[in-house]
């Protein structure tokens, strides 16, 4: 008895290409998609381990550079500000003030220039008289470790190295001293 | 007489007036930054605070003291490659209108040229699938040898055969 079969016919090397290129396509969006998924904002890293970060200081510091890994143990105040940002002019005069207040019970202060000039950067700073330690953010590193929506957007870092207040715009005296006052009698481990 | 002394004058003006140009001249270039070649490198930056506008387009602040930087460079007497290498180093590379061709941005290069050659395969493919009659299936003839069934169906039609 002879019987009549079907075979299913064999792939052909172009159908095994077009399908190897669209699932390499879905992989790569799914690892784009993964990337931006990672991408956090700066209110995201409330209570969070601050990113460390190091940047050159401007020119009229003694220091060359700051690395924030290297001030544990101190609170940490890293306020991002442009000399072309008009909300920054606001709490200028009152961060100096703070940390002339401060800098003597351990608190330090670390400004970065964000996407600034430095001719323009320097003279902001001698017109609202800012002394603490500032520099130009080299490549916009530590903008985007930090996910900055704008400026000025305040950081308040505590002695273990922890993030306990984002303050998006800028700050007022009563909440800073605040902040202030429970960085430095919160005890560190 | 009077004729020489007005060539002694002339020659004295002209020498005053050519010393005074030769002075003013190179100040003049000095303060006048060229704002093509601002333009120009500027064309290729990005506004560093808004979204999509070129660095040459914008009005903020913050592009003009950017394109007054570019004329500072260019006045140092760098190229219009070292003063974009200035504010690759300065901000990134996202202030680049093209993001450059290396590293992980070279892929922002390479995909979109992956994905035509892609579409096209998947169109070639099935144009041609479609442009060809349907192929009939491929047939065999198969003789399968006696099995325990074979046996028994025989057995069944043989009792079943009333002639």
């Amino acid at each position: 008895m002879e019987q009549t079969l079907t075979q299913p016919k064999t792939t052909s090397p172009l159908r095994n290409i077009v399908l190897f290129g669209g699932l390499l396509a879905v992989l790569a969006l799914v690892a784009i998609m993964a990337v931006n998924l990672q991408k956090r904002e700066s209110v995201d890293l409330q209570n969070q381990q601050a990113p460390d970060f190091t940047i050159p200081l401007f020119a009229q510091f003694e220091q060359d550079s700051v690395t924030l890994s290297e001030l544990r143990g101190q609170p940490v105040v890293v306020n991002f500000w442009a000399s072309w940002c008009v909300e920054c002019y606001k709490e200028a005069e009152l961060l100096e003030q703070a940390w002339q207040d401060y800098k003597d019970q351990g608190v330090v202060f670390i400004g970065i220039d964000h996407l600034d000039t430095e001719k323009e950067a320097l003279a902001y700073m001698a017109k609202y008289g800012i002394t603490y330690p500032s520099g130009p953010d080299m490549g916009d590193k530590a903008s985007q470790a930090y996910g900055i929506t704008g400026v000025p957007e305040t950081f308040f870092i505590d002695k273990n190295g922890n993030i306990i207040h984002v303050q998006i715009g800028p700050i007022e005296r009563a909440p800073l001293y605040t902040l202030l006052n429970k960085l430095v009698t919160e005890p560190g481990s | 007489m009077a004729r020489t002394k007005f060539f002694i004058n002339l020659i004295f003006v002209t020498s005053v007036l050519v010393t005074a140009l030769a002075l003013l001249a190179p100040v003049s270039l000095a303060q006048d930054p060229d704002y093509d070649a601002i333009n120009r490198i500027a064309q290729k930056m990005n506004c560093p605070t808004c979204t999509g506008i070129n660095l040459a387009d914008c009005r903020t602040q913050t592009c003009a003291q950017w394109r007054d930087q570019i004329g500072d460079l260019l006045a140092k007497g760098m190229t219009e490659d070292e003063v974009l290498d200035y504010f690759v180093n300065q901000y990134g590379t996202q202030v680049l209108q093209e993001p450059p061709k290396s590293g992980f941005t070279l892929w922002l290069w390479v995909l979109p040229v992956l994905m035509i050659i892609l579409g096209a395969g998947i169109l070639f493919y099935t144009m041609r699938k479609w442009a060809s009659p349907a192929a009939a299936p491929e047939t065999v003839t198969v003789t399968p040898g006696p099995t325990a069934s074979d046996d028994y169906l025989s057995q069944v039609e043989k009792d079943l055969d009333f002639d």
